[in-house]
């Protein structure tokens, strides 16, 4: 029993450790990228499966940003088709973008 | 560290969000595993010098006895005692307010590893107290061994398993110490993210009460905590086994 509270211990730690470790890669943008016409944005909603267009030969995971409050509603964007592939992502400073 | 690739993405202008926003439309997913590197990274560093230091100060007070071990228990009972919140408070008030990034997080690498330094050296003072008294140890006095040689070789050795799990029960409290410091504004400074920077939103009252998304670094630490108990159990409850299998 302690072998087996070990092992998850050290594998949550892990894990966690990881992601940290690799956080450019699993991280879309960098962490000083702004967007300042999106503030506080709640989670994108993940679409698993494509309800549109099933035999569309688009792959299933697809992700679309959920309608925000916050922001301005009539502007909602469609993403693109592209979750779980690689992309190189925009790396902007908020010097830059000011 | 720069990367250009990435797991996922999607092509502008489209954003994906995975733990919402912040308040500049700041990824808070790419800020919390980056605010990890620095608060993970405290942690580790400040248990390191902690322990060198309990190390250090328990071997010498538990070897050599005498007006040392009264100095340095003295000096124990003194860090034990102190307000360490306060005493942060205190130091980082004496700074100037506009340090860099490299400065402010040494500083409080510093001050946390060495104010908590205390407990451990007690620890190691009495497992030293009682590994000197062995007669393999007198055996090895008798036959001239130096004191320097003593200590490597046969009092360190014991006292690796406790400051294992020293280690696994100091690096979650500097964790939170680094988040505690941090949502008070005393850790690193904008834009760079750490778990309690990130957290110090939730100061304003309606983000606290409608972006739930925002306490995603509270949760992280959850598990952090959770499995640095775990272990430092197993470390304790097992004892010598679980130790020598993972030394």
């Amino acid at each position: 029993m302690k072998r087996i509270s070990l092992m998850m211990s050290l594998l949550c730690l892990a894990v966690i450790h990881l992601l940290v470790l690799l956080a450019g890669f699993f991280s879309s943008y960098d962490y000083a990228a702004q967007n300042r016409d999106l503030p506080y944005c709640p989670p994108t909603t993940i679409h698993w499966v494509n309800k549109e267009a099933p035999c569309s030969g688009i792959p299933s995971f697809i992700v679309g940003l959920s309608e925000v409050e916050n922001f301005n509603a009539t502007k909602r964007i469609n993403a693109s088709p592209t979750l779980f592939t690689f992309s190189s992502g925009e790396r902007s400073t908020p010097s830059a973008e000011r | 560290m720069t990367w250009d690739r990435h797991l996922f993405g999607v092509d502008p202008p489209a954003r994906v969000f995975l733990m919402g926003s912040d308040g500049y439309g700041r990824d808070l997913f790419a800020r919390l595993l980056f605010g990890g590197q620095i608060s993970l990274l405290a942690g580790l560093v400040a248990t390191l010098l902690s322990l060198t230091f309990g190390v250090i100060l328990g071997t010498l007070a538990g070897f050599y006895g005498g007006w040392s071990d009264a100095i340095i228990m003295r000096c124990v009972e003194l860090f034990l005692a102190l307000p360490w919140l306060y005493l942060l408070l205190a130091i980082r008030g004496l700074l100037p307010l506009r340090t860099s990034l490299a400065q402010a997080f040494l500083l409080f690498i510093i001050v946390i590893g060495l104010v908590g330094w205390a407990r451990p050296a007690r620890l190691i003072r009495g497992v030293v107290l009682s590994v000197k008294e062995r007669k393999h140890l007198l055996a090895a006095r008798s036959f001239g061994a130096s004191d320097l040689y003593l200590v490597r070789r046969h009092v360190l050795p014991e006292i690796r398993g406790l400051l294992l799990t020293q280690a696994a029960l100091l690096i979650p409290q500097y964790v939170l110490a680094e988040v505690t410091l941090s949502f008070l504004g005393l850790g690193v400074g904008e834009p760079v993210p750490s778990w309690g920077g990130i957290l110090a939103t939730l100061q304003q009252y309606h983000v606290l009460v409608s972006k739930w998304w925002m306490f995603f670094p509270g949760l992280i630490l959850i598990p952090v905590i959770l499995s640095y108990g775990m272990l430092s159990n197993s470390l304790q409850g097992d004892g010598p086994q679980i130790r020598s299998w993972i030394e």
